[in-house]
């Protein structure tokens, strides 16, 4: 492939859903080099512990690197990788929705994991284990992470950004852009699977992103406030085994918390792809249906509810209430129900099959015996009264690996060998795949089977003594562990040299029956000439514009050709990572020289986002219940806004917690004053009212209408964000200092009024680009479209003061 | 012979996890091996019926009775590992009548052994709530009666105006352990049934001293700690 300036220019600015796809294809292929790199190392030193050859401080930035970078750079991206690939060619659309956000999507992915690898250089990796746990990562004496740290928080923001927009994006383009006649039940695995997948991510990541600013900002006034209140206490000499209201447990356990909320369902994430992948491997290499289609996609949403419930197990020992930890016990033990289903389903789709013995087919059905094995071992873990026992150890290091290596890279590989053909034209080269398939399966199995036995061997140790007797399992793990490692190079080479050397393929060398199948090897820009029709009773109509040409002009209506090209993804990608670096790689923050550049080149791309004639075409009939005649863009901002809701859900949840779990709280109207909240409850009240008369305005075509109001809904905006500036510093800087005498009520005013302040002044930006349009005479007709987006975003903001209001306030 | 009651208990119920684990695992991959290799492609053999076709969507495959006797199996499995999760835990994590605090007493109509455990940043220290050693704090080496029940508290405090971080206490030979979390106490109990010593390691990630973070339980007979066969 030669290399010139336009073809560096064309990956830079592509946002051809193919292109993306391929894009996070091979860099969550990168990154998973180096954590494998990372982990290979690991398992070198616990098969030499004594003398070692990592020094302690590196083994345990390692191992919290490994899991970061295995589970958020590597898993999720592979599969998202493979979904923005496949799922516009499954649903017989062109593009996603949003193709600009689907690029932005990818940058931010790219420079969040840029931040990570950056951590090593910056002060040191994070080294306190992937989850993070407070109060290690509050503390600030030298044993702890320093810049490294926060440097991964910031890089953690943008990975949630970018999970955020591309969940948004997916879930629209399911909604609103399937082929005309192709339900959900038609659906074939993959598809069904990541729609399952984004809706959780929709939700969860939110939570994450909670969780990376809290930590970011939350968490050292938090131990401040815990400092203080400890020291008035004695030590309860009472017994506490039957109740969790034991003082003082704050803020540790709420970290615990908001992170196995997150973290569970988090693991669902990364399964579900890989459960669709096999889905769609097995129909077409056994030669018949998917036994019990409906009844796995069912199980998937029953596995995607329970997984909101589960994350108790986590917690276990912590000390916690008896009553959760038997409630958890009993719903994690039960969400092996679905899974049960969904793994017989699978392997009864082998009965009376033909089964064509390739690579994929063998990854997959590899992928079904491992997950078998991982899932067992996670019912032991699921019995609270196991757990005192397995907690901490290696048999849980075993168990996961299980499920995210055994079931989730394996299926993910062989979704790489199945599509290949499909994205590059070409065949891999047959057994070598199937060496690479036997080398993994084994080494995978001589790596993490031992582990099961070391149930007695704490996790992330980076030394252990030979009297242990841990060491010839430990050997035999490392053994396999590179056997693993180095079978991965197969991959590489076997992909990389048949791009070039390969077989050519037809457009269906498997003879599948998705839509991506009827397209050329790989499929042309537009992907179908016409976009295929299901028929009620089942058949798919491809139309005449055949596979390997393209209709010459598009039937979207208006004759334009539809842009691919964007620059202002990169650039806002750009932009949000200097921002982000400038607020968190110097102690103290901020770091000017990286903050400014970043907020210039983040507002440059922002506009010239904003201002670009991206031309998405939008005039061709699709499936799109039950969002019939709600324009895509408009769903779009309606699932934004359901994951706000669940990121201000989590936060008020955490003051909740946070008061509940308080001894003492400062009386009503003593320290946050009621008429200050009641103003400017006031003023966002009135602001909404003029946000609804510049809707209003845009559609009757009054341009003086619109612009007096939209300058209305500033100025009142700016009135909040002013009150509520002096509103701070009056606190801050009183005789009687809130930060000193009242360090959790601050912590927690602060930092939420602070957040939906942001959101506030998110909001005064947006009319700040709206009002010079609106002079334009850009809003009426289709354009109030747009206002009517503001609208919703802005009395959302409104709401959740609606409810801020009252919590700080008024009780 | 296993080293306490509660380590008994957990090979009880491990070990029944194990022996289902093995059978459903064992036939479910068997059932999948067998399947691979009686249907696997052989030339000549013809296409199934409702093989997937471009141009057309699959038929649907499968009975809900197949599921529904799965699921059923499943759930009375899980059903009999929550029974005994839910036993053994309520065993576990509840202190002995005899034990528990009274107006009167403390430690218990038993007067039975109290200890404090402090987790910190990197080892353990016990303070003897009662025993001849009460009101004694020692380091690294936890002195406990034979045969008696003994109640440890675990917390978590670091020193040197250093906050502290979570730990977990445990003892692999006696199969229990519990998460020493700031600002938390956390109650164990258990009652030695051999004389070896067994060793203390923390089991949650603290810092640069998590592998070392180690310790000694030594059991001793309950006369030299001054205690009786049935309590302290």
């Amino acid at each position: 492939m030669q290399i010139s300036g336009q073809a560096a220019k064309y990956w830079l600015y592509s946002t051809n859903h193919k292109d993306v796809g391929v894009l996070y294809t091979v860099t969550s292929l990168l990154f998973f080099l180096i954590g494998g790199v990372l982990a290979l190392s690991m398992r070198a030193q616990l098969a030499n512990p004594t003398p070692g050859i990592l020094p302690t401080s590196t083994y345990n930035e390692f191992v919290t690197m490994h899991g970061l970078l295995m589970i958020l750079w590597v898993l999720s991206p592979l599969a998202i990788g493979l979904a923005n690939y496949f799922i516009p060619l499954q649903l017989g659309a062109r593009d996603l929705a949003f193709p600009r956000l689907n690029a932005l999507s990818y940058w931010l992915y790219l420079f969040g994991g840029a931040g990570m690898v950056l951590t090593f250089f910056v002060g040191g990796g994070p080294n306190t284990g992937w989850t993070l746990y407070n109060p290690q990562t509050a503390c600030s004496d030298p044993l702890c992470a320093g810049a490294g740290l926060n440097v991964a928080t910031g890089a953690l923001v943008l990975l949630v950004a970018s999970i955020t927009l591309g969940s948004v994006n997916f879930i629209v383009t399911m909604f609103k852009m399937r082929a005309p006649g192709l339900k959900f039940s038609h659906f074939s695995m993959f598809p069904w699977a990541m729609l399952v997948t984004v809706v959780i991510m929709s939700i969860v990541l939110a939570i994450i992103g909670i969780a990376a600013f809290m930590m970011l900002y939350a968490f050292p006034s938090f131990l401040a406030g815990l400092v203080l209140l400890f020291a008035d206490r004695t030590f309860p000499a009472r017994l506490s085994y039957l109740s969790s209201s034991q003082s003082g447990n704050i803020p540790s356990l709420l970290w615990d918390d908001v992170f196995w909320f997150f973290g569970h369902p988090e693991v669902y994430i990364v399964l579900f792809p890989a459960i669709g992948v096999i889905g769609e491997i097995l129909p077409t290499f056994t030669r018949r249906p998917l036994y019990g289609a409906k009844y796995v996609a069912w199980s998937m949403i029953a596995a995607a509810v329970l997984s909101f419930i589960v994350w108790g197990h986590h917690m276990f020992i912590t000390g916690v209430s008896p009553l959760s930890t038997q409630l958890f016990t009993i719903t994690t033990i039960g969400v092996s129900l679905p899974f049960d289903v969904i793994t017989i389903s699978m392997i009864e789709t082998l009965y009376k099959a033909k089964i064509r013995m390739k690579a994929p087919v063998l990854f997959a059905i590899g992928a079904v015996a491992l997950f078998v094995i991982g899932g067992i071992t996670g019912v032991f873990l699921a019995s609270i009264a196991l757990d005192h026992q397995l907690r901490g150890t290696y048999f849980v290091v075993a168990h996961f690996h299980y499920i995210m290596v055994g079931a989730g890279i394996l299926a993910l590989m062989g979704g790489l060998y199945y599509w290949f053909p499909k994205m590059t034209g070409r065949m891999y080269n047959e057994r070598i795949a199937k060496l690479h398939f036997a080398l993994s399966f084994i080494g995978f199995n001589v790596l993490y089977f031992p582990m099961f036995f070391l149930l007695e061997m704490p996790r992330r140790i980076a030394s252990y003594t030979i009297n242990t007797g841990w060491l010839p399992l430990n050997q035999m793990a490392t053994i396999g562990g590179f056997i693993f490692g180095l079978a991965q190079l197969l991959l590489f080479a076997n992909l990389g040299r048949s791009l070039r050397n390969g077989t050519p393929a037809g457009p269906n060398p498997w003879e599948g029956w998705t839509f991506e199948w009827s397209t050329s090897s790989p499929p042309p820009p537009e992907n179908f000439g016409t976009i295929p029709r299901v028929a009620s009773d089942g058949t798919v109509d491809f139309g005449s514009g055949h596979r390997g040409s393209l209709a010459t002009g598009l039937p979207n209506g208006h004759g334009a050709h539809p842009s691919h090209l964007s620059r202002w993804p990169i650039i806002m990608a750009l932009g949000a990572f200097l921002f982000l670096l400038g607020l968190t790689v110097s102690s103290p923050p901020p770091n000017y020289f990286l903050l400014v550049p970043g907020v210039v080149v983040g507002v440059w791309g922002l506009t010239g986002y904003g201002r670009e004639a991206f031309v998405v075409p939008e005039g061709e009939k699709t499936a799109d219940w039950p969002f019939a005649g709600i324009p895509r863009a408009r769903l779009g901002v309606w699932v934004f806004l359901a994951s706000e809701i669940i990121f201000f859900g989590v936060l008020l949840g955490a003051y909740a917690f946070v008061r509940t779990n308080a001894a003492t709280w400062p009386a009503i109207n003593s320290l946050f004053e009621i008429s200050h909240g009641a103003t400017n409850t006031f003023i966002l009240l009135a602001s909404s009212l003029t946000a609804v008369l510049a809707l209003a305005c845009a559609r009757q075509g009054s341009k003086s209408g619109l612009v007096a109001s939209l300058v209305g809904t500033f100025a009142l905006g700016t009135l909040f964000l002013y009150n509520k500036a002096m509103e701070w510093q009056q606190l801050a800087s009183a005789p009687v200092s809130i930060f000193a005498n009242f360090p959790l009520p601050a912590t927690t005013y602060y930092i939420t009024t602070g957040v939906h302040g942001v959101h506030v002044f998110a909001g005064l930006l947006m009319i700040g680009y709206l009002i010079p349009n609106a002079l334009k005479g850009k809003y009426f007709g289709h354009g109030e479209e747009t206002i009517h987006h503001f609208g919703l975003y802005w009395h959302f903001v409104d709401i959740v003061w609606i409810f801020l209001f009252p919590l700080f306030y008024l009780i | 012979m296993t080293a306490s009651n509660t380590a008994d208990l957990f090979y009880q119920l491990f070990n029944t996890f194990t022996f289902l684990a093995v059978i459903v695992g064992g036939i479910v991959l068997g059932l999948m091996a067998y399947l691979i290799v009686r249907f696997r492609g052989r030339d000549g053999f013809p296409e199934p019926a409702d093989a997937p076709t471009l141009g057309h969507i699959p038929p649907a495959r499968g009975h809900l009775k197949t599921v529904a006797i799965s699921v059923t199996l499943s759930a009375i499995v899980l059903g009999v590992l929550i029974f005994g999760t839910l036993n053994a835990t309520e065993v576990i994590t509840t202190v002995p009548s005899e034990c528990r605090p009274l107006q009167s007493s403390p430690y218990g109509s038993a007067h039975c052994a109290y200890i404090q455990v402090t987790a910190f940043r990197f080892g353990w220290n016990f303070t003897y709530l009662n025993t001849i050693l009460e009101g004694q704090t020692l380091t690294g080496n936890l002195t406990i009666p034979f045969g008696t029940n003994v109640i440890l508290q675990i917390r978590s405090m670091d020193t040197g105006g250093r906050q502290g971080v979570f730990h977990a206490f445990g003892v692999d030979d006696f199969k229990i352990k519990k998460d020493a979390i700031p600002g938390l106490t956390n109650t164990l109990w258990f009652r030695a049934t051999d004389l070896d010593p067994h060793t203390i390691r923390c089991f949650e990630f603290c810092g640069i001293g998590h592998s070392g973070m180690t310790g000694k339980v030594n059991v001793v007979q309950p006369g030299s700690l001054g205690c009786s066969s049935t309590g302290c």
